[in-house]
């Protein structure tokens, strides 16, 4: 898996233009769908880096199906009016983070998308976590980019209104 | 909190618990604590899992891998590029006198790193989490707050 701020900020640049293209600012739901990004990963990682006896039991919520389940799960403590909303934003981040996850060189299967149907692991190895580290500094600029992009053609549209 | 919410959410504790039970008694791979505990069964077999496997000490022909909570071992492999304290990334062939034979061996670089620099975004976006959304303890329900 990269690292979770590789995730994190793959997330942001996609939600980010989808968001403004809709008229649709907010930070609740945008920040839910960087809690599913980094979802799979904090649900299994720390148990298993501290316990490492837990690795077998905790490995369904990095699979497609066990994070449906998970989304689905815990959307349902969200208030009645924003449910929909919450379990599509948790549910879209975890998706985003096994796409991610596919383009990492894996030395042993990670990314088992038909569990618990089939062990096939799907990866398209372009590098390895550790090369992927090499790359935080381009996102963050990225991001920085971006957001001053945003931010000076709003800062126009207000003074031309 | 209504019945079709409790239902949902024990369905999917009761699938979610399934599929782990899958996962521990179906899984693919084999570890080296399975081999630690069935030598006869796995020797010769490809191991692929290690807890948290460090290279502990290098020799001519190979390197004593360390494992986090978990036994030593000796790996018969090609030491160029591989640094003593260093996470690797190994596939080997078990053997049941107790020494492993690497097929593919690396360094997992910047693997320190990575774990250490996640914390970061697991921080932001909690405070984002916190900054947006508050609970209502009595009736277990997450709603927006209303300035957010």
């Amino acid at each position: 898996m990269p690292d979770l701020i590789t995730h994190v900020a793959v997330s942001h640049l996609i939600r980010r233009p989808y968001e403004l293209a809709k008229h649709k600012v907010g930070l609740p739901f945008r920040s839910l769908f960087y809690l599913g990004t980094i979802l799979p990963d904090i649900l299994t990682r720390p148990f298993y880096i501290i316990f490492p006896a837990t690795y077998n039991w905790t490995f369904p919520f990095h699979t497609l199906l066990g994070m449906g389940l998970t989304t689905l799960l815990l959307s349902q403590f969200f208030d009645a009016a924003i449910r929909k909303r919450a379990f599509i934003n948790l549910a879209g981040g975890a998706t985003l983070h096994f796409i991610v996850d596919a383009l990492q060189i894996q030395i042993h299967g990670n990314n088992f998308w038909l569990f618990p149907f089939s062990w096939k692991n799907f990866s398209y190895g372009l590098a390895t976590a550790g090369q992927m580290i090499e790359y935080i500094p381009y996102w963050i600029i990225g991001i920085i980019i971006f957001e001053s992009m945003v931010y000076l053609i709003r800062k126009k549209r207000q003074v031309h209104s | 909190m209504s019945v079709k919410q409790i239902a949902i959410i024990l369905g999917c504790s009761i699938l979610l618990i399934a599929l782990s039970v899958v996962t521990v008694y179906h899984h693919p791979w084999i570890s080296l604590n399975d081999c630690y505990e069935n030598p006869e069964k796995y020797d010769g077999k490809l191991v692929t899992h290690f807890r948290e496997p460090v290279i502990a000490e290098i020799l001519d022909d190979g390197f004593i891998l360390k494992q986090y909570q978990g036994p030593s071992i000796k790996v018969f492999a090609e030491t160029t590029n591989l640094k003593t304290g260093e996470f690797v990334g190994l596939k080997a062939i078990f053997h049941k006198e107790g020494y492993l034979e690497a097929v593919s061996c690396r360094i997992a670089k910047n693997r320190r790193y990575k774990i250490w620099l996640s914390v970061i975004p697991v921080v932001l976006v909690a405070f984002f989490l916190f900054q947006s959304f508050q609970v209502e303890w009595k009736t277990i329900r997450i709603r927006v707050k209303d300035h957010a």
